[in-house]
C-alpha cells in the first residue's frame, strides 16, 4: 500500500468521490493566460470521447500569484468533477526553478497519482497548465490507448519546428532509445497519458525525496514505465505551442536538470541498459499531419563564439571528464568559421557518452561536471543548425534518426567507459584467460 | 715546565673526552630517531598514498582536488601532510634527545604553541578547498554566461577567499593581529577604489564599451535565440 500523501481534508474529499473512470491531472504555477483554455479542452475532450465515464480533473496549483486558481474556478464544469489542490514546494525550488518553470511538479504528480489510485481510476493523462495548442482530442488520443487498446503509457508525439526540442532531439530522445532499446519520440514531452496500475507503480518508488521528482519527472515517467515493463505507446498530437517563456531562463540549468535526470536514472537501470543490444518501434496512435510553423531566428555567432571560451577557459575542466582523444578533436573544431561550423555526429556521442560515465565515477562535483557541458551542447546545436538550413521537416528526421544510430552503434564505448578502469582491467584478464584455454580445457569445462 | 704541559693537554683532552662520552648516546639517538622518523615518514606517506584512491574519488567529486590549477591530487597532500608530521615530530624528539638547555625551551615553545599551529594549518586547508572549488564554479557560470573576463571573475573569487584564509590563520596564530588585518582591509580599499578608478577616469571608455558589449548580448539574447531546447 502507498504512503499516504493528501491532506486530510483532500483525503476526505476524494473518499467522498468513491470512484473515478478517469482522472486529468493539470499542474499549474503562475498559468492564468492560458489555464482557462486547457481546462475546457480537457472538458470538452471528457465529454465528447468518453460520455459514459466518470472523469475527475486535478489542478494541482504550486502556490501561483497571477490569478490561476480564480481562472479555473471561473471555467464552466458542468457535471463533471474538478479538484483544485494546492502542491508543497521544497524549499530549494524559490532558488532553482525547475526547467518547466513549474515548481513542484513532482509533488504535483505523486499527488495527481495517489488520487486516481484512491479512485480506482482506470486511466490518466496530465498535460501542461501553458498549453496554447491543446485542442479536445488530446484527451482522446491520450487517454483512448489505455482504455481500448490495454496500454499502460501513452507518451506525446509532436510536430515541432526543426530547432526546436534540442535537448530532446541531441541528448534524451536517442540517449533513452539506445539505453532502453524504445523509440519513445518525445521523451520529456510534459503530457502523457498512463493506466491506474502504472500510478499506482510510480507511487510505490522510492523517489520522492530525490531530485529525479522534483526536476525530471517527465523522463523519470518514461523510463520507468519502459523498464517496468509496461506496455507503451506514442500518440501524434500535432504541434505543441506553450504559452510564451522567459527569454532569461538559465540554459545551463536546464541542461543540468535534464541530463542529470538522465544520467541519475542510468546508474538506476544499469542492468537494464547494459543488457540492452538494439531498439525498436512502438506503435504510434492518431492521424500524422503536417503544420505550419514559423521560421525561428538562429544566431551561431554567439553560440560558437561561447564554445570557443569553453574551449580556452574550461579545457582543464574538460579534461577531467573526457579522455584526451575527444578533447584533441574538439580543438580542432575551434577554427571553424559559424557558418561552416561542423560538430561530428561521432565526436558528440563520444562526449555525451565520456559525461555520462564521468558522472557515474563521480570524476568531479556533479553540478560543475554537467554545467560544464553546456559550451559543448551549444556547439552541437550551432553545427545541427548549419547542416539543416536548408532542410525540410522529413530530412531534420532522417538526420536525428543517423545521429541515433550511431548512439545505438557506440553503446559498447559507453560500457565500456561506464565501469571502472580496475574493473575493465579484470574483465580483460578473465576475458585473456578464457581466451588462453585449449580447447580440449574448454570442452571439459563446457562438459563440467 | 713540559710535564706542567702535559698535564694540562692530559686534564683537556680528559675533560673532552668526558664530555664527548656524555654526550655522544644523546646524539646518537638523536640521529637514531632522525633516521627511524625518516624512515617511518616515508612509509607513511607511500601508505597514506596508496590508500589515497578512496578520498580521491570523494574530493574530486566535490571539486577540491580538480587539477584544473595544477597537477596536486588529494593523496599527495596527505601523504606529503603525513610525511611532514611523522618527521617533524621526529626533529623534535631528536633536539629533545640531546637534552640541552636552548632544546628543551624550543620543545617547549613548539608544544604550547602547537594547537594554534594545528589549527591554521585547517584553516588554510579548508581555504584552499574552499577557494578551488569556489573558484570552478564560478569560472563555469562566468564562461555559460558569456562573460568575458571568466578567467579573471574566478581568480578574483580565488584570491579573495585565499586573502580571507590568510586573516583567519594569522588570528589563529596570533601573528601581528592587527598588522594582517589591516593589510587586508587596505588591500581590499584598494582593489575597489582601483575599479571604481578605472570605471570612473582610467579605463572609462573600456568599461564602457564592454558594458556596451555586455548590453548588447543580452539584446541578442533575448530576441535572437527563441530556441525551445526541450
Amino acid at each position: 500500500m502507498s504512503e499516504n500523501v493528501l491532506r486530510p481534508e483532500i483525503d476526505e474529499q476524494v473518499r467522498a468521490l468513491k470512484s473515478a473512470d478517469i482522472v486529468i491531472g493539470v499542474p499549474s504555477f503562475n498559468n492564468a493566460r492560458t489555464i482557462r483554455h486547457v481546462i475546457q479542452a480537457i472538458e470538452v475532450g471528457v465529454e465528447k470521447y468518453f460520455p459514459q465515464s466518470r472523469a475527475v480533473i486535478v489542478n494541482s496549483d504550486g502556490g501561483s500569484t497571477d490569478g490561476t486558481r480564480e481562472a479555473v474556478l471561473s471555467t464552466h464544469t458542468d457535471d463533471r468533477y474538478l479538484m483544485l489542490l494546492s502542491h508543497p514546494l521544497y524549499p530549494v525550488h524559490r532558488l532553482a526553478t525547475p526547467y518547466h518553470g513549474l515548481p513542484g511538479k513532482g509533488s504535483a504528480f505523486r499527488t495527481i497519482f495517489r488520487i486516481a489510485e484512491l479512485l480506482g481510476a482506470q486511466a490518466c493523462a496530465v498535460v501542461d497548465s501553458d498549453l496554447r495548442s491543446i485542442t479536445p482530442e488530446w484527451i482522446e488520443l491520450l487517454l483512448r490507448p489505455l482504455v481500448h487498446a490495454g496500454y499502460d503509457y501513452v507518451a506525446p508525439y509532436y510536430l515541432r519546428h526543426k530547432y526546436d526540442g534540442t535537448i530532446t532531439n541531441s541528448i534524451v530522445y536517442p540517449l533513452t532509445r539506445a539505453l532502453y532499446g524504445q523509440r519513445v519520440r518525445q521523451p520529456i514531452g510534459g503530457d502523457f497519458g498512463f493506466s491506474g496500475r502504472l500510478a499506482s507503480y510510480y507511487l510505490r518508488q522510492n523517489v520522492w525525496d530525490t531530485d529525479v521528482a522534483r526536476y525530471g519527472i517527465d523522463i523519470w515517467m518514461t523510463t520507468t514505465a519502459i523498464c517496468g515493463g509496461y506496455r507503451i505507446c506514442q500518440s501524434f498530437l500535432g504541434a505543441k505551442i506553450h504559452d510564451a517563456k522567459d527569454p532569461g531562463a538559465d540554459l545551463s540549468s536546464m541542461l543540468t536538470q535534464v541530463v542529470g535526470s538522465v544520467f541519475q536514472l542510468m546508474e538506476t537501470h544499469e542492468d537494464r541498459w547494459m543488457a540492452t543490444n538494439s531498439s525498436g518501434d512502438i506503435p504510434l496512435f492518431g492521424f500524422r499531419y503536417g503544420v505550419g510553423l514559423e521560421p525561428i531566428p538562429v544566431n551561431l555567432e554567439r553560440m560558437v563564439r561561447l564554445f570557443r571560451s569553453g574551449l580556452s577557459e574550461l579545457r582543464n575542466v574538460w579534461e577531467v571528464a573526457l579522455q584526451p582523444q575527444t578533447v584533441n578533436e574538439l580543438v580542432r573544431l575551434e577554427g571553424l568559421e559559424p557558418r561552416k561550423f561542423h560538430f561530428p555526429d561521432e565526436l558528440w556521442v563520444k562526449v555525451v557518452y565520456e559525461f555520462a560515465a564521468a558522472y557515474h565515477r563521480r570524476s568531479m562535483n556533479l553540478a560543475h561536471l554537467l554545467r560544464s557541458l553546456t559550451p559543448l551542447y551549444l556547439a552541437r546545436v550551432a553545427s545541427f543548425v548549419v547542416e539543416t538550413q536548408e532542410s525540410l521537416a522529413d530530412e531534420v528526421e532522417e538526420k536525428i534518426e543517423r545521429l541515433c544510430q550511431i548512439y545505438e552503434e557506440q553503446k559498447p564505448y559507453l560500457i565500456a567507459h561506464w565501469r571502472p578502469p580496475t574493473q575493465r582491467a579484470r574483465e580483460r584478464e578473465v576475458g585473456a584467460e578464457v581466451h588462453h584455454t585449449t580447447p580440449s580445457q574448454a570442452g571439459v569445462a563446457a562438459k563440467g | 715546565m713540559i710535564q706542567a704541559l702535559e698535564r694540562i693537554l692530559r686534564q683537556s683532552w680528559d675533560h673532552l673526552g668526558e664530555q664527548v662520552g656524555d654526550l655522544l648516546p644523546n646524539v646518537l639517538a638523536a640521529l637514531l630517531i632522525l633516521v627511524a622518523g625518516w624512515v617511518t615518514a616515508k612509509l607513511a606517506r607511500w601508505a597514506v598514498h596508496r590508500m589515497g584512491a578512496r578520498l580521491e574519488t570523494s574530493f574530486r567529486r566535490w571539486g577540491f582536488f580538480a587539477d584544473y590549477y595544477q597537477h596536486t591530487t588529494a593523496s599527495q597532500v596527505f601523504s606529503r601532510g603525513t610525511f611532514w608530521l611523522i618527521f617533524g615530530s621526529a626533529i623534535l624528539m631528536s633536539i629533545n634527545a640531546l637534552n640541552t638547555e636552548m632544546g628543551s625551551l624550543l620543545i617547549t615553545g613548539i608544544l604550547s604553541y602547537l594547537p594554534r599551529l594545528l589549527t591554521a594549518g585547517l584553516v588554510i586547508l579548508a581555504g584552499l578547498l574552499l577557494g578551488r572549488f569556489l573558484a570552478r564554479g564560478v569560472l563555469i557560470w562566468a564562461v555559460n554566461e558569456g562573460l568575458e573576463p571568466a578567467r579573471w571573475i574566478a581568480n578574483a573569487v580565488r584570491i579573495g577567499v585565499g586573502l580571507l584564509t590568510v586573516v583567519a590563520a594569522a588570528e589563529q596564530l596570533a601573528i601581528a593581529r592587527t598588522a594582517i588585518l589591516a593589510t587586508f582591509v587596505i588591500l581590499l580599499s584598494g582593489a575597489v577604489l582601483g575599479v571604481a578608478l578605472a570605471v570612473g577616469i582610467g579605463s572609462r571608455k573600456r568599461v564602457e564599451e564592454w558594458l556596451d558589449r555586455r548590453a548588447a548580448l543580452l539584446e541578442e539574447q533575448k530576441h535572437e535565440q527563441p530556441i525551445e531546447h526541450l
